[in-house]
């Protein structure tokens, strides 16, 4: 046992600080590995920016377009108030008017004949007026003869009511005002009342011509004009939350996308390449597996035009892509060296043993060399693109396009560094580059489109672009088909 | 000339010279440890490599606890065993003699003169089993129950394993010493 252990000190003694040299081309290994895992670490950190900015892009337009419903609706809250406030005003102009032209009333609002008060009519269904918002409206028939007439003889309504003997038993005053405060939901249709008459109470998302009658609408605050001092006035109340219930009349529906229409566009993008890569002489396919590849950002810019028919459509336009890339690679390349050596050698005369020191050979030696190449591409890209649309709420569309892209080389520059050398050449020209003129990538991408309106949307894309055709030209030394990956933001225009 | 610090400063800040200077210190040892794990030279160059990498990389995370030799010897040992894992399919059979009562006639004392590369190719002859086993205890100075915990294995495999790696050493050993007193 004993004689075990001492195989333990043995080996724990002679081996635990032993020093073997490594083998010369392990530290060459080493720092190409490390370049690598670096290089990856890099383009790790790049998708993790692309992946936070996408989503702060995407929560934005959320918060955004919250935010849009949340300002839509208080504009429609302060709509109301303002359109109180705006026929306060007027009522006081026209209390001075009105007492002019021997009217009895100072509550009377007198419009020029449109009805001032708006609501986006989707806003107007989704807005649930509390309790202590609800308001009264108040529907004036003014004044011309010819209309007053009709008005005392209670046309103007006649026709929109299925309950007109009712109204008309309803008593009317002096003056011809029909009152039907805290009558109308016995006595009126308001849904005929509406859309015959088009007096739309609240719900049109343009001005309603409304001759010959004016709107006043007062918060439960606010006291409705006095009966007996107002002449021609048809008071109507009820709440928003009546209205709201209503259908809105299909005339006054906001009108719908036309079902064909075309486009124009514009978007920039930027993103990541990837490249596969085949050895096409010298430079064995393993070697190439063990360059180091700096991806660095492209760019892009595009004009797009295009047709929509429904959720289908079809693009194409003009681009400027500038491609960013270095490539540092290495290999083993073979020189023709000059080297001493001893000849030892038997003179086939004498038998005798001759030694020379320092015999110059030649000899091919292993040479390790670094090729360092960074160049900029400038290219002009035609995009040919088919797009689905799918809807995701009423103003986000999930967007999936595919397609072409003929890419046609505009001009290359950059520099190519030699080592252990260290030559190094710079190239700027479109005829020395060794990329094809013209090569042909597909393209698919997968976005979300925001509809600001319906002419103008704005999109948020991730495009992947995959090599259809070798990039460099058939004599170069490798073989190359560019992939890419990237985010691209872009506003589109809708026309007839 | 460079301390020890400012080695692993200017390799945090991948300086190029304080990247070469750690290499040269560390890499006769480092490769001498790679080799003592590996069957093969090409595995030896692997773990190497790999374990290399992982200094530069994870240098920023040395703690400056305990020496920054053994932070770095720690690393190939840990990236050896790694390897021996995942790439070498090692069964490690339960040993269920009394080994503890075996008995070698032959005695062996510590030859100076049996030459460390000699003795390091005996390890290197081992089955994969016995010589992670026998490389943890012997020289790195794990204790069974740390070798089963790293190689998930049961202490008294570790044991075994041991065991039957000395035994085969100590075969050995005794035919080189014969055949050195066997030289004229």
């Amino acid at each position: 046992m004993k004689d075990l252990e001492n195989i333990d000190d043995l080996f724990s003694s002679s081996l635990e600080n032993f020093e073997v040299a490594p083998p010369k081309e392990a530290k060459k290994a080493i720092e190409l590995d490390l370049q690598k895992q670096l290089a990856k670490k890099n383009n790790k950190g790049g998708w993790l920016l692309l992946a936070i900015i996408s989503v702060s892009i995407m929560a934005t337009a959320m918060f955004v377009q919250r935010k849009g419903i949340k300002t839509e609706d208080q504009l429609s809250k302060s709509s109301i108030q303002s359109n109180i406030i705006g026929l306060n005003s007027i009522e006081e102009h026209n209390a001075v008017e009105n007492k002019a032209n021997g009217m009895p009333s100072q509550k009377v609002a007198k419009s020029e004949g449109f009805l001032t008060y708006q609501i986006n009519s989707k806003t107007d269904k989704e807005y649930k007026a509390p309790k202590q918002n609800q308001i009264q409206l108040v529907a004036t028939s003014m004044l011309e003869t010819k209309q007053k007439n009709e008005f005392q003889q209670n046309k103007l309504f006649e026709s929109s009511t299925k309950n007109a003997n009712k109204i008309k038993s309803n008593e009317m005053d002096q003056a011809g005002l029909l009152n039907m405060n805290n009558k109308v939901e016995e006595n009126v249709d308001l849904k005929n009342l509406r859309q015959e008459n088009q007096i739309l109470l609240a719900s049109s998302p343009q001005p309603q011509i409304f001759e010959g009658a004016s709107i006043a609408m007062y918060q439960n605050s606010i006291l409705p004009p006095k009966k007996d001092e107002i002449e021609g006035v048809v008071e109507v109340d009820t709440s928003l939350s009546e209205i709201n219930n209503l259908p809105l009349p299909t005339a006054q529906e906001e009108p719908k996308p036309k079902i064909q229409h075309y486009f124009v566009g514009f978007n920039f993008g930027t993103g990541l390449n990837s490249n596969q890569y085949a050895k096409n002489n010298s430079i064995s396919t393993q070697e190439l597996k063990d360059s180091i590849i700096f991806n660095k950002p492209y760019l892009s810019a595009q004009l797009l035009c295009g047709v929509q028919h429904k959720d289908l459509s079809i693009s194409t336009g003009i681009g400027f892509y500038k491609q960013n890339e270095k490539i540092k690679y290495s290999y083993i390349d073979k020189k023709m060296t000059r080297i001493l050596v001893d000849s030892i050698y038997i003179d086939p005369f004498t038998l005798d043993t001759i030694v020379k020191h320092n015999v110059p050979v030649d000899t091919l030696m292993d040479i390790y060399r670094t090729n360092e190449v960074q160049t900029v591409y400038n290219l002009l890209q035609i995009p040919i693109m088919g797009n689905y649309k799918f809807a995701l709420t009423r103003h986000f569309q999930l967007d999936f396009s595919a397609g072409g892209a003929i890419n046609i080389l505009l001009q290359s520059k950059g520099n190519y560094k030699v080592s252990p050398q260290g030559s190094v050449s710079e190239y700027q020209s479109k005829n020395n580059a060794p990329i094809k003129e013209i090569n042909f990538t597909a393209l698919t991408m997968i976005g979300l489109n925001y509809e600001i309106n319906n002419k103008t949307s704005i999109q948020m894309a991730f495009p992947f672009q995959i090599g259809l055709s070798n990039f460099y030209k058939r004599d170069y030394f490798i073989s190359r088909k560019v992939n890419s990956a990237g985010i691209q933001l872009g506003l589109r225009y809708n026309f007839k | 000339m460079q301390n020890a610090n400012e080695i692993i400063i200017g390799c945090i800040n991948r300086d190029k010279l304080s990247e070469d200077l750690l290499y040269a210190h560390f890499a006769p040892i480092a490769y001498a440890i790679c080799l003592r794990y590996a069957s093969n030279v090409d595995d030896a160059k692997d773990i190497f490599q790999e374990a290399f990498v992982k200094v530069y990389l994870q240098i920023k995370n040395y703690n400056q606890q305990g020496s920054f030799e053994g932070w770095v010897k720690r690393i190939f040992v840990n990236t050896a065993i790694d390897y021996c894992r995942k790439n070498k399919n090692i069964h490690f059979t339960s040993f269920t003699e009394q080994y503890e009562e075996a008995t070698v006639n032959e005695e062996v004392h510590q030859q100076p003169d049996i030459p460390k590369e000699k003795l390091l190719q005996l390890i290197r002859n081992l089955p994969d089993g016995y010589r992670l086993v026998f490389n943890l205890y012997a020289i790195e100075k794990y204790s069974h129950k740390q070798i089963a915990e790293t190689l998930h294995i049961e202490e008294g495999t570790s044991k075994s394993q041991l065991f039957k790696a000395r035994k085969m050493l100590q075969k050995e050993i005794i035919k080189l010493q014969q055949n050195i007193n066997q030289r004229p």
